[in-house]
C-alpha cells in the first residue's frame, strides 16, 4: 500500500514526539546499569548500583508496598461504602452526593503540601502517631480515596443497581444479602479499576509523605529523592529501575481492568 | 403452588415528599387468584399502587394492606413472599440464567439438587429448555423477561406483581410473550396484579381491569365493563376510540346535524340537550338511497388497515366521526354515505358528574 507523503510527514513527527518522552526513561534506565555514566556506555555494564540501592532501600520498597496495600484496604472499606450510599441517594446526581464528591476531590486539587503541614499542625503533638507509618498512611487515604470512590459510583449508577436490589429483595434477600450477592458483584469492575488505582496513586506518592516522613517512614519514591540528592546518579537511577519494575505491571493490569469494565455489556 | 390469595387494600394513599398525593386513598379487593390489571396514562398512580402492595412503598398513616388476612402493611418486600417482574428485567448480570432463576431459592437455602431440578421445571414452563448456562447478555429482550418471571415464580410466591413486563419489548414479541403469560397465569391460578398503559394488554390479561386517572380509581370492571360501559368520559376516551354526538332529545332518538341516533333513555325527556357515544366499529355504512340511513356524511380520508377500513367522516360537527368497517370496498375523499348505528351500541353516561376538564 503506498501512502502520500503528508503520511510519512505525520508519521516522522509522531515518532519524534515518542522519541523525546521516551529517551529520558530509556537514558535513565540505563544510567542505573552503567558502570560510570559520565563516561558512557563504553564503561561497561553492571548491577552494582541495582544492588547497592537493594541493601541501601530495600526497607523503604517493602514500606511503601505494606503502605499502598493498607490504603488499599482502607479505601476498600471506606470508599464502597460510601460509594453505596452515595448512589441510593437519589441514584447519587442529588447535591448533598455532589457536594460530597466534590469534597472527597479536595485532598487531590490541594497542594500535597499543603495537606501534609495541615495534618502536621492538628496531629504533630502526638509523638507516637507521628512517628508511625500509620501517619503516612493518613495521608495516602485522604489522597486516593476519590480514585476510589469515583469508579465504583460510576458503575453503581450505570447498572440499574436500585432496580435490581429490589428484585433481590423480591425474592427474600436482606439487605446484608443484597449488598454482597447483588451489589459488590456487580460493582466488582469499578472497585477493581478503583483498587488498581489507588495502589498505583500510593506507591509512587511523593508530595505529601515527603512533608509527613520521618528517617524511619521513608518511603520508596522519598528514597528516591533522596538517593538522587545525597548519591551518585547511577544509584538514583538503579532506583527508578526498580520503581518502574514494581509500577509497570500495575499499569498494565488498570488499564486491563478499565478495558474489561467498559466492554461489559450492560442489562 | 400456594393455594390462592386475596389482597386487600384499605385506604392507602401515597404522598411524596411535600407535593400533590401520588395516590388519593383508595380500597382495593384482590381476589384469589385472579389477574388484576392496572391500567392508566403514566403517572396515573398504578405503579405507586403496585409498589404499595409489593412493599417498595409504604402507605401514607390510616392505609393498610392485607393479604387474606395478614396485615402486612410494615412488612418490607423480602417479608412478604411476593413474585415481581421488573419493565427493564431486572435480572442480575453477575449470574446466569440458571443463577438467577435459583437467587431467590438459594436465599431460602433450598439443597443445590434440588435447586437444579427446580431450574429444569421452570425453565421449561417458560419454554427456555437447555439454556440454564447462558449468560444474561447473551439472551434476546423476551427471553429475559421469560427468565424474570421464571425467577419470580421459583419461590412460589403467594402473588405475582408485574411492572409493565412487556413493555420494553417490540410489538411482534409482545404479542407472543402476552399469550404465553396469558397461558401460564391461567394454569398456576395464582394471583397476579398486572401494570400497563397498553389497553390491548389490558384487556387480553386481565380478569378485571382497574382504570386508573390522576390517583384515584376510574372504574373497576371486567374488560366488557369498561369498553362496553365506561363510568366517565376519561375511561370512555382511554379505552380503544369513541365517538361523541351532541345534539337534542327527542322521543326514542337523538337529533343531531348529520341525522338521528337511537336513545332509548332519550323516551320522555324530550328537548333537552344530550350526548351520546358508540365505538367507531358498531357504525354501519349503508346505501344512500335506503331508508335505512339514519345520519349523512362526507368521507373526509380513508386508511385501509388490511382487515379493516377506517374513515373520518364529516358530520356536521367539530369532530370528524370515525367509522371501522370490515366491508370490502372502497370510499373516497368527498364522497356521501349514509350511516346508521344500532341503538344497542349507544352509550350515555351515567350520571354526567361534573369533571372539572374534558380529555380530547
Amino acid at each position: 500500500m503506498k501512502h502520500s507523503l503528508r503520511f510519512y510527514l505525520q508519521l516522522t513527527f509522531t515518532l519524534l514526539v515518542c522519541a523525546f518522552l521516551i529517551v529520558p526513561v530509556v537514558l535513565s534506565v540505563l544510567a542505573g546499569v552503567t558502570e560510570n555514566f559520565f563516561v558512557g556506555l563504553s564503561s561497561g555494564f553492571t548491577l552494582r548500583w541495582v544492588a547497592q540501592v537493594w541493601d541501601t532501600y530495600q526497607m523503604t520498597i517493602w514500606r511503601s508496598i505494606a503502605i499502598a496495600l493498607a490504603c488499599l484496604v482502607v479505601t476498600l472499606l471506606v470508599g464502597v461504602p460510601l460509594a453505596y450510599m452515595l448512589a441510593r441517594h437519589q441514584g447519587g446526581n442529588s447535591r448533598l452526593a455532589r457536594v460530597f464528591e466534590e469534597l472527597l476531590m479536595m485532598p487531590v486539587a490541594v497542594p500535597g503540601l499543603a495537606t501534609a503541614l495541615a495534618l502536621i499542625m492538628a496531629y504533630g503533638q502526638y509523638r507516637a502517631f507521628r512517628g508511625s507509618l500509620l501517619f503516612i498512611l493518613v495521608g495516602h487515604v485522604l489522597f486516593t480515596l476519590p480514585f476510589m470512590v469515583r469508579p465504583v459510583l460510576a458503575v453503581m449508577q450505570s447498572s440499574q443497581l436500585a432496580v435490581l436490589e429490589e428484585a433481590a429483595a423480591s425474592l427474600g434477600a436482606g439487605a446484608r444479602q443484597r449488598f454482597f450477592g447483588v451489589v459488590i458483584p456487580n460493582a466488582a469492575s469499578g472497585i477493581l479499576a478503583g483498587a488498581l488505582m489507588v495502589v498505583t496513586l500510593s506507591i509512587g506518592e511523593f508530595n505529601i509523605t515527603w512533608m509527613l516522613h520521618t528517617p524511619l517512614t521513608m518511603t520508596l519514591p522519598v528514597g528516591l529523592a533522596d538517593a538522587y540528592a545525597s548519591m551518585r546518579l547511577e544509584v538514583g537511577s538503579a532506583y527508578t529501575l526498580i520503581f518502574l519494575l514494581m509500577i509497570v505491571p500495575l499499569l498494565v493490569a488498570m488499564q486491563w481492568a478499565t478495558q474489561t469494565s467498559r466492554t461489559r455489556v450492560r442489562l | 403452588m400456594n393455594s390462592s390469595l386475596s389482597i386487600k387494600l384499605r385506604q392507602c394513599a401515597k404522598t411524596f415528599g411535600s407535593g400533590a398525593p401520588a395516590l388519593e386513598p383508595i380500597d382495593l379487593e384482590i381476589h384469589p387468584g385472579e389477574t388484576l390489571v392496572l391500567l392508566g396514562p403514566s403517572g396515573c398512580g398504578k405503579t405507586t399502587t403496585l409498589r404499595l402492595i409489593a412493599g417498595l412503598e409504604f402507605p401514607d398513616a390510616g392505609g393498610r394492606v392485607l393479604f387474606g388476612d395478614d396485615d402486612v402493611t410494615d412488612l418490607p418486600i423480602e417479608k412478604r413472599g411476593v413474585g415481581m417482574v421488573f419493565q427493564n428485567y431486572a435480572l442480575f448480570p453477575n449470574m446466569t440464567v440458571g443463577e438467577n432463576i435459583a437467587y431467590g431459592l438459594k436465599i431460602r437455602k433450598m439443597p443445590a439438587a434440588e435447586r437444579a431440578a427446580r431450574i429444569d421445571t421452570l425453565l421449561e414452563m417458560v419454554h427456555l429448555q437447555g439454556l440454564g448456562h447462558r449468560r444474561i447478555d447473551q439472551l434476546s429482550g423476551g427471553q429475559k423477561q421469560r427468565v424474570a418471571l421464571a425467577r419470580a415464580l421459583a419461590v412460589e410466591p403467594r402473588v405475582l406483581l408485574l411492572d409493565e413486563p412487556l413493555t420494553a419489548l417490540d410489538a411482534k414479541l409482545r404479542e407472543t410473550l402476552r399469550a404465553d403469560l396469558n397461558q401460564l397465569l391461567r394454569k398456576l391460578g395464582i394471583t397476579a396484579i398486572y401494570v400497563t398503559h397498553d389497553q390491548g394488554e389490558a384487556m387480553a390479561l386481565g380478569d378485571r381491569i382497574v382504570v386508573m386517572e390522576r390517583g384515584k380509581i376510574a372504574q373497576i370492571g371486567t374488560p366488557q365493563d369498561i369498553y362496553y360501559r365506561p363510568a366517565s368520559e376519561f375511561v370512555a376516551d382511554f379505552i380503544g376510540t369513541m365517538n361523541r354526538v351532541s345534539g337534542v332529545t327527542r322521543v326514542g332518538h337523538l337529533q343531531i346535524p348529520a341525522g338521528i341516533v337511537p336513545l332509548a333513555t332519550a323516551n320522555g325527556k324530550a328537548d333537552q340537550q344530550a350526548t351520546a357515544m358508540f365505538r367507531p366499529e358498531d357504525v354501519e355504512i349503508v346505501p344512500l338511497d335506503t331508508a335505512g340511513a339514519e345520519m349523512f356524511g362526507d368521507v373526509m380520508s380513508t386508511f385501509f388497515m388490511g382487515d379493516r377500513t377506517r374513515l373520518l367522516v364529516d358530520v356536521g360537527a367539530d369532530m370528524p366521526m370515525i367509522v371501522e368497517t370490515r366491508r370490502r370496498g372502497v370510499w373516497h375523499a368527498g364522497e356521501r354515505i349514509g350511516l346508521r348505528v344500532p341503538e344497542h351500541a349507544v352509550m350515555q353516561l351515567p350520571v354526567q358528574h361534573f369533571s372539572g376538564e374534558t380529555r380530547s
